[in-house]
C-alpha cells in the first residue's frame, strides 16, 4: 500500500539577486511514498539541492508548505522535524571529525534519543552491514577513504531508523565501484526496510537505477 | 553534549592548550588582584581593629580655633561638653561602655610635687617671659585631679603603663567617697601610703574649693609619652591624682560639664556606624564637637594601603576586559572551524542552544583545570605582585605602614587634647607588617565569579554570530 511520507504542496523558494529576484522552486507540488527510491535530476542550478534542504527542513520554503505525513513540518518545528522524522546524507559525507565512525553514528543517536540498550554495539552492527570492519569503525574517521566515510554517513543515516532518508550526490566523491555499492545500500532500504529514499544526483546511472526519477523544469518538479 | 565536549577537546589539543595557558594567565592575574585587594581591606581593618574601639567625644578645636575672635581666650572660645550631652550618646547601638572624665588643676598644702625640674619654684612654676621684665604667674597649680566614672578601661593601666602597686583602682562605687589613687613617686615624696589622707585645693575665680582625699590605691608609671619638653608639675602624669568624677565634678564647681567622654563600642568596625548615628540622630553639634577615633592616625596608616587597594581594583578591571577580549578573540577565530560542525550537528537535529551549551561545558573544563592550577601559582603570583607594590610604595612615600597591638591608642585625661601627641602618634605609625596576601575561600569563590564571567562573555559573544544563521547558511559556509 502506497503511504505519502513527504509532500510538496506549491512550493516557492528563490533568492534575490541585487534587485532581481531568482525563482528556484515555483508552485512545485510532489509526492513521495514510502518503499519507494526517487532520484532529482537535473542541470546545476535547476534547484535539485534546494529542493533537498526544504525536504530536510534546513531552510523555510518562501511559499507553500511541505508536509511530513500530512503535517506541516514547520508546524512540527524545523529542528524536532531533523532529529525525529529525516535523515540528510551530504556529498561531503559532513562527519564530526574530532569522532570515529561508531561515535559518529552513537552521536547522531543521542540526538534522536534513540533507545538502544548498547548503542555503540548496534552502532558498529550497522557499520558492519555498511561493510566496515571494528578497526577501521575505530580509526580516526579523516583517515578512511571517501567511500567508507559516505559509508558512515548512511550508517548514520540508518542509525536514526526514521522513513525519510535524503541524500545529495552521495556518491559525487566515489568511484564506480563503490558507488554502486552504495546504490544497491539505498535501494535495499527503500525496499526491505520500507523506507523512503529521495536522492539527488547528477549520475544518470544512478538515477537510472532508483524507482522514480524526477527533474526541475522551470521551478516544478516532474516526473521524468 | 558532555561526551562530545570531551570528544573535542581531546582531538583539538593544540586549541586546548592554547585556552588552557591564556585561562592560566588569566585567573592567576585575577587572583593576584584579588589577593592584593583583599588584603588591603583586611589590612585597613586591622589598622582600625589596632586602634581600638574607642570614640572620644571631645570639643572640635580646629572648628573652636576658626571661630576664635582674635585675641579672644580659648577659656570663653571653648563650649564645655555636658553630662547630658553625653548621657545621649551613651544610649545609642554598639556602645558597650563609657567613661566620663573631668581634669581639675589644683594645689596642695599638705604634700608636695614631684619636681618636674630642679629650677621650678617649690608649688609654683614661674616663668620669666621672653621679652617681659617682670616675672608672670603662669600656673600656681601643682597637680591636676583627674575624674573618672571608673578607671576599668582606662588605656594607661589596661595597657600596662601604668601599674597598681598597692591598693585597688577606683570604681563606679567609689562615686560618692572622696577615694583618690597616686603614684608611687609623689606617695614616697610625701611619706604617703594607702589609708593616708590630704587636702587639695582648686581655685575658681578667687573662690576656693577644698576636698580632703583618701588614698586607695598606688600606682606606678612604667612608661609614658607625656614626660619630657617645658612641662610643669601639673603635666607631670606622677602628680597626676585619680578620683571619682563626682569629686573632681565638685573640685571644678561644676556638676554638669566634663572634659570629655569616651565611648567603648562593641565591636571597632562599628566606629563608623556609631558615628552615623550620632549624626543622623542630631545628637550633637558637628561643628562644635567631635567624635574622634584617631581617625588622623587611622587616614595617615591606609594612604598607602588605599593606593595598593585602587591599584587592584583597576588591575582586575583590565585583567577582565583584556581576558574576555582575547578569548573572545580566539573563540571567533576558532569559530570558523567549528562552523563544519555546528552545521553538522543543526542537520542531525540537534539544538542551537544545546550546541551552545557543548562550548560551555568545553570551557568549563579547560578552566576548571586552569582554576586548579592558578589555586597554587596564584599565590606565588600574588606574593611577587604585593612585594613589588609595596617595595614602591616604600621607595615613594619613604614612610611605611605599622599595626602593632600596643600602638598608643590611650586617649585619657589631659592628653586629649595635645596636639603635639596625636601628631606624634601620626608619624609614628611606620614600619610595615607585610601584607597577607594568602588565598581565602572569599577571593576563590570571587575567583570561580570573575573567571566564570570571562568565559560566557567569551562565548556568548561568538555564539550571538552562529544563533542568527540558519542550518542551511552554516552548511553553505562550512562549504565555502
Amino acid at each position: 500500500m502506497d503511504e505519502k511520507v513527504l509532500s510538496f504542496n506549491k512550493v516557492c523558494y528563490y533568492y534575490k539577486d541585487g534587485s532581481r529576484q531568482v525563482n528556484i522552486l515555483k508552485d512545485a507540488s510532489y509526492d513521495f511514498e514510502k518503499g519507494k527510491t526517487y532520484a532529482i535530476v537535473g542541470a546545476s542550478g535547476s534547484g535539485k539541492t534546494t529542493s533537498l534542504v526544504l525536504a530536510g527542513g534546513l531552510d523555510n520554503p518562501k511559499n507553500g508548505t511541505i508536509l511530513y505525513k500530512g503535517k506541516n513540518i514547520s508546524e512540527i518545528g524545523l529542528t524536532k522535524y531533523r532529529r525525529d522524522y529525516v535523515s540528510i546524507v551530504f556529498q561531503s559525507y559532513n562527519l564530526i571529525t574530532y569522532m570515529n565512525a561508531i561515535q559518529n553514528v552513537v552521536s547522531a543517536m543521542d540526538i534522536s534519543h534513540i533507545k538502544v540498550s548498547n548503542k555503540k554495539a548496534y552502532a558498529m552492527e550497522i557499520l558492519k552491514e555498511l561493510g566496515l570492519n571494528e578497526d577501521e569503525s575505530k580509526r580516526d574517521i579523516r583517515k578512511l577513504s571517501g567511500g567508507q566515510q559516505q559509508r558512515v554517513a548512511i550508517a548514520r543515516a540508518m542509525a536514526k531508523d526514521v522513513d525519510l532518508i535524503l541524500c545529495d550526490e552521495p556518491t559525487g566523491n566515489l568511484d564506480e565501484e563503490t558507488s554502486k555499492g552504495i546504490i544497491q545500500t539505498f535501494v535495499q532500504l527503500a525496499h526491505e526496510k520500507n523506507k523512503c529514499v529521495i536522492v539527488v544526483t547528477h549520475s544518470k546511472e544512478f538515477a537510472s537505477c532508483l524507482d522514480v526519477q524526477l527533474r526541475i523544469h522551470q521551478g516544478q518538479l516532474q516526473k521524468v | 553534549m558532555i561526551k562530545n565536549a570531551f570528544l573535542s577537546i581531546k582531538k583539538n589539543i593544540g586549541k586546548t592548550i592554547v585556552l588552557f595557558i591564556l585561562m592560566c594567565v588569566i585567573a592567576n592575574l585575577v587572583i593576584a588582584g584579588l589577593s592584593i585587594q583583599s588584603a588591603t581591606s583586611k589590612s585597613m581593618d586591622q589598622v582600625r581593629t589596632s586602634l581600638g574601639n574607642e570614640v572620644t567625644y571631645s570639643y572640635n578645636m580646629k572648628s573652636m580655633m576658626r571661630g576664635r575672635e582674635k585675641g579672644e581666650a580659648l577659656d570663653s572660645a571653648i563650649q564645655s561638653i555636658t553630662v547630658e550631652m553625653a548621657n545621649q550618646l551613651k544610649e545609642l547601638q554598639y556602645v558597650d561602655h563609657y567613661n566620663y572624665t573631668v581634669n581639675v588643676s589644683v594645689s596642695s598644702d599638705d604634700i608636695d610635687p614631684v619636681k618636674t625640674s630642679e629650677s621650678e619654684d617649690d608649688s609654683t612654676t614661674k616663668r620669666q617671659m621672653p621679652q617681659g621684665n617682670q616675672p608672670r604667674m603662669l600656673d600656681q597649680n601643682d597637680f591636676t585631679v583627674v575624674g573618672n566614672t571608673t578607671m576599668a578601661y582606662i588605656s594607661e593601666f589596661t595597657k600596662g603603663n601604668y601599674v597598681l602597686k598597692s591598693g585597688r583602682l577606683l570604681t563606679e562605687k567609689d562615686e560618692k567617697t572622696k577615694n583618690c589613687i597616686i603614684e608611687t613617686n609623689l606617695a614616697t615624696d610625701n611619706d604617703l601610703k594607702v589609708g593616708s589622707t590630704f587636702k587639695v585645693t582648686a581655685t575658681h575665680d578667687d573662690e576656693e574649693i577644698s576636698e580632703t582625699l583618701k588614698v586607695v590605691g598606688i600606682y606606678e608609671v612604667e612608661t609614658t609619652d607625656q614626660m619630657g619638653g617645658m612641662m610643669s608639675n601639673r603635666q607631670n602624669p606622677m602628680n597626676q591624682i585619680y578620683t571619682s568624677l563626682q569629686t573632681a565634678q565638685k573640685l571644678n564647681n561644676s556638676t554638669t560639664n566634663i572634659s570629655s567622654a569616651i565611648y567603648y563600642l562593641d565591636d571597632p568596625e562599628h566606629i563608623e556606624k556609631f558615628k552615623e548615628l550620632a549624626e543622623s540622630k542630631n545628637i550633637i553639634d558637628f561643628e562644635t564637637f567631635t567624635l574622634d577615633a584617631n581617625d588622623q592616625i587611622y587616614q595617615r596608616s591606609i594612604s598607602s594601603l588605599e593606593n595598593m587597594e585602587s591599584f587592584a581594583t583597576i588591575f582586575l578591571w583590565v585583567v577582565i576586559i583584556t581576558g574576555s577580549f582575547i578569548l573572545c578573540l580566539i573563540l571567533i577565530l576558532t569559530l570558523r572551524s567549528r562552523f563544519y560542525e555546528f552545521g553538522v550537528f543543526l542537520s542531525l537535529g540537534e539544538s542551537k542552544i544545546k550546541i551552545i551549551f557543548q562550548q560551555f561545558i568545553e570551557i568549563g573544563i579547560i578552566f576548571s583545570l586552569a582554576f586548579a592550577l592558578s589555586l597554587t601559582t596564584g599565590k606565588m603570583v600574588s606574593n611577587v605582585m604585593s612585594a613589588m607594590l609595596e617595595s614602591s610604595q616604600n621607595n615613594k612615600e619613604e614612610m611605611v605602614m605599622e599595626i602593632k597591638d600596643d600602638d598608643q591608642t590611650g586617649i585619657q585625661g589631659n592628653k586629649r587634647f595635645d596636639k603635639n601627641d596625636i601628631f606624634d602618634k601620626a608619624m609614628q605609625a611606620p614600619t610595615n607588617e607585610n601584607l597577607d596576601v594568602s588565598l581565602t575561600t572569599e577571593t576563590i569563590i570571587q575567583l570561580a565569579e570573575i573567571t566564570g564571567l570571562i568565559c560566557i562573555a567569551s562565548i556568548i559573544l561568538p555564539s550571538i554570530y552562529v544563533l542568527r544563521l540558519s542550518p542551511r547558511e552554516i552548511l553553505i559556509k562550512k562549504e565555502g
